[in-house]
């Protein structure tokens, strides 16, 4: 798995520096245009990691890629399990990226004369945990759309997989409505609300996780499947 | 000998397409040429053997394992193959560079050193992206990757496809370098078949999906000819007693007929007035495949 691991970061690694620039721009972009710095912060944490998920998976069919891996000493098992590695672990990445940027932004908007950018921008008004929930949040939301997103791309393929890809995540919402929206006795409101934010982030958290845990394990069996 | 790969009766179905009850064997220290017609079946061959996709009939060994096994441990098999498929395959955004350090993650026995080597000897030097490469230069990074583990067996899949002549013959010198190393073996399939006529020590043919012929190269390029023949000639070779029934194939030329003949020199003592010329693996195949047997 650490290979495959390697592989993918290997293959992303040069387009980081143009990625991670065209996210800076749009973020601050939306972070003087809405004057929230942690608006910036969650566009960032979570436009990284899904420029690189299809990114990572287009590569895969350029020129044979994917099949020529398969002759490289990596199972396909490993295969799956370090791409949804590698996923996470530019998710994190992303993560503490957009904070730092957050703090960045926040701090020279502290700096600066009054007047010159919105006060909401300072940090002040949004601090590192303010920063950290909007981060969590949408590393977290990244997480659950790859869970969706990469078996159908490991079993079919970037073009074909992409196209499934808004299908199930509608009958996902419309399924998730359909169940909290009815005679269920889980009010997801009050419970979130008792809990606290913390809290209610810490278990987001464990279900994101678990979640993606089980979409690995279920695309390291699609994977195994697949004609190369 | 040992065996480095030994297929029996491979078959693989897809839509349109049937590989059919096919055996081949690589022996240590042998190069075996694979060749045959577009869409014959030489890269399902190739992938079959290599494990990467599912047979629906036969046995693969491959370096003393089943690949196709379950439970095989086809990692620690392929940490001893070098392959080359028939395009450049790393990803665009990779720059030679890259492609050693994919290497050093990808194998335990990874040679840094030798990897660079190559890379000098080939003219890529390590900043070069992949996408800037031509088709050649391509073909000479997969190889250099393919070699720097140290493999035993190579698998090439039209390798030399692409590569000026001398750039074929400076990669078939590297290709001898490898098999001067004992227990070494290759197999390579290509449509280039002056290459085979170099460097091979057995010719397989797949001809749809199935075994067309499968021989020595010194038997098909020393000791097989063509025999230029008029339409006369044909009842005078194949009453002449120096060839078994059905060992002859013809193959009509406009007002002549080629016969491939398994021994030329035998066909020169049986019909002295007839020219016969050495074959070529080009020449055999092609009256092996398209021609009729007398």
């Amino acid at each position: 798995m650490k290979a495959m691991l390697f592989s993918d970061l290997i293959t992303a690694r040069n387009s980081f520096p143009a990625l991670l620039g065209i996210t800076v721009f749009v973020a601050a972009f939306i972070a003087v245009g809405s004057g929230m710095t942690v608006a910036a912060v969650g566009c960032m944490a979570a436009m990284v990691p899904f420029m690189y998920l299809f990114s990572i998976a287009a590569y895969d069919e350029w020129n044979g890629w994917e099949r020529f891996r398969l002759t490289l000493p990596l199972s396909r098992r490993q295969v799956a399990y370090g791409r949804y590695a590698s996923m996470l672990v530019v998710t994190a990445c992303a993560l503490a990226f957009s904070l730092a940027i957050g703090l960045l932004i926040g701090a020279v908007a502290q700096a600066l004369p009054a007047g010159v950018v919105p006060e909401s921008l300072s940090l002040d008004e949004a601090g590192l945990p303010v920063l950290a929930t909007a981060g969590m949040a949408a590393a977290l939301v990244v997480l659950l759309t790859s869970a969706v997103t990469l078996p159908l791309v490991m079993r079919f393929g970037m073009t074909s997989g992409t196209r499934l890809v808004p299908v199930v995540l509608v009958l996902a919402v419309a399924a998730g409505m359909v169940l909290l929206g009815g005679e269920s006795t889980l009010d997801v409101d009050e419970l979130l609300a008792s809990a606290g934010p913390s809290m209610a982030m810490a278990v987001a958290a464990v279900v994101a996780l678990a979640l993606y845990g089980a979409s690995a394990l279920l695309a390291a069996r699609l994977y195994e499947q697949r004609e190369l | 000998m040992e065996r480095l790969i030994r297929a029996e009766g491979l078959a693989k179905r897809y839509d349109g397409f049937a590989l059919e009850g096919l055996s081949l064997t690589v022996p240590a220290g042998t190069v075996v040429g694979l060749i045959g017609s577009n869409g014959s079946g030489k890269t399902t061959t190739l992938k079959a053997i290599l494990g990467m996709t599912a047979l629906d009939a036969g046995t693969v060994e491959l370096l003393g394992c089943d690949p196709h096994a379950p439970g095989a441990d086809l990692v620690a098999i392929k940490r001893r193959i070098g392959v080359v498929l028939d395009t450049c395959a790393f990803p665009v955004t990779m720059r030679v560079r890259d492609v050693g350090d994919l290497g050093k993650a990808a194998y335990r026995c990874w040679d840094p050193t030798e990897f660079e080597r190559l890379c000098e000897r080939f003219g890529l030097t390590p900043k070069k992206p992949v996408k800037g490469l031509s088709r050649g230069m391509g073909m000479k990074l997969s190889l250099a990757f393919a070699l720097a583990h140290r493999p035993d067996l190579l698998v090439l899949d039209e390798a030399t496809a692409g590569l000026d002549p001398l750039a074929r013959d400076e990669v078939l010198d590297l290709l001898r370098g490898f098999m001067e190393e004992e227990g070494h073996a290759i197999l390579m399939s290509t449509h280039i078949t002056t290459d085979l006529e170099k460097i091979a020590d057995e010719v397989v043919c797949i001809d749809e999906g199935r075994l067309a012929f499968s021989a020595p190269k010194d038997a098909i390029c020393d000791d097989a000819g063509i025999a230029r023949c008029r339409t006369a000639d044909l009842e005078r070779l194949a009453s002449s007693g120096a060839f078994a029934a059905g060992s002859l194939r013809a193959l009509p030329r406009g007002m002549a007929v080629d016969v491939l003949v398994p021994d030329r020199f035998a066909c020169a003592r049986a019909l002295p007035d007839v020219a016969v010329d050495r074959a070529s693996i080009e020449d055999y195949m092609t009256i092996m495949l398209k021609g009729e047997a007398l």
